[in-house]
């Protein structure tokens, strides 16, 4: 049996560090992320793009097969809303309804822009959200996605 | 290290109510399996549930000087309690904001919430699993936060 897949998605300038060096690189987030899906026994698809209509279609063209989406749309001064209703609009699109979804933030963003910070949404389906621990986060979340694909197999 | 796991209104009830939102894991379970789990990780946890208000905001207080890390799941007082987000605001230890599902994406009352801002890390919409996932993070994220 082969391994499910984990589709990693980060948005614009996370392929960036901040100056106070507050925020991991992309390379040390795609280390953890490597790390994590082989404690997990799931195969990782890692990327990323500054491009908002590129991940759109990262999500509607390659969803098929997915064990699951781990989606950091970036930081909330970063990503325009319009972006953030792009994204969700896509995750209702034809088979991504009932794929498994979690949203991560290196930073917790109510703390930075509690008016401002829009997070992915869709009508139907959970979908996880976990922010504020940096790239342990992308740690957490593809456990929690590799325990329900676990779950369904089992 | 020491965790304080707070609970809030009618996460009792949990495992009963309403069970394709909330799962049929009851709270006693997800406590036992903390503590398991703490104990592995090196970190002691007191696990605790209440149905009113300033109880909460009287554990928070006194987790000042006390506890390395506050996990609340306040539940509905999430939406409505000024006085919550006023006591964690007063606590420097780590913090994080835990639910079973995804506010966000639940009724429109459900999306603002007075404890996110107040806290260092927002976890949700992950299960009940979430309450293992957040003790698995903690030792680290404590040390960090130091």
């Amino acid at each position: 049996m082969t391994n499910k897949k984990i589709l990693i998605v980060n948005g614009v300038q996370l392929d960036q560090t901040t100056p106070d060096g507050d925020r991991p690189s992309l390379e040390q987030i795609r280390k953890t992320c490597v790390e994590s899906c082989r404690l997990s026994g799931v195969d990782i698809d890692f990327r990323q793009s500054n491009d908002a209509e590129e991940i759109v279609r990262w999500i509607i063209e390659d969803h098929q097969g997915l064990g699951g989406l781990l989606f950091n749309p970036g930081c909330t001064p970063n990503v325009a809303e319009a972006d953030m209703e792009r994204y969700s609009t896509a995750l209702e699109s034809g088979g991504c309804q009932d794929l498994p979804i979690v949203e991560v933030r290196l930073d917790n963003p109510f703390r930075s822009t509690p008016n401002r910070t829009r997070l992915l949404s869709r009508a139907t389906g959970d979908i996880g959200f976990v922010s504020g621990i940096g790239a342990a986060g992308y740690a957490v979340g593809i456990e929690a996605l590799a325990k329900r694909l676990g779950a369904e197999a089992g | 290290m020491k965790a304080l796991f707070l609970n809030g209104p009618n996460l009792n009830l949990l495992g009963t109510r309403e069970p394709d939102i909330y799962g049929t894991d009851t709270l006693d379970a997800i406590a036992a399996r903390c503590k398991a789990l703490g104990e592995n990780v090196g970190v002691e946890i007191e696990f605790l549930q209440t149905n009113f208000e300033g109880q909460l905001v009287e554990w928070i207080q006194n987790a000042i000087g006390t506890a390395d890390a506050i996990v609340i799941n306040a539940a509905a007082y999430t939406h409505t309690s000024v006085a919550i987000h006023d006591a964690l605001k007063s606590y420097s230890g780590f913090k994080v904001e835990l639910h079973i599902s995804n506010p966000h994406l639940r009724e429109p009352f459900r999306h603002k919430s007075f404890v996110s801002p107040a806290v260092d890390a927002v976890i949700a919409g992950l299960g009940s699993g979430g309450y293992d996932l957040v003790t698995s993070i903690l030792p680290d994220a404590i040390a960090v936060h130091r």
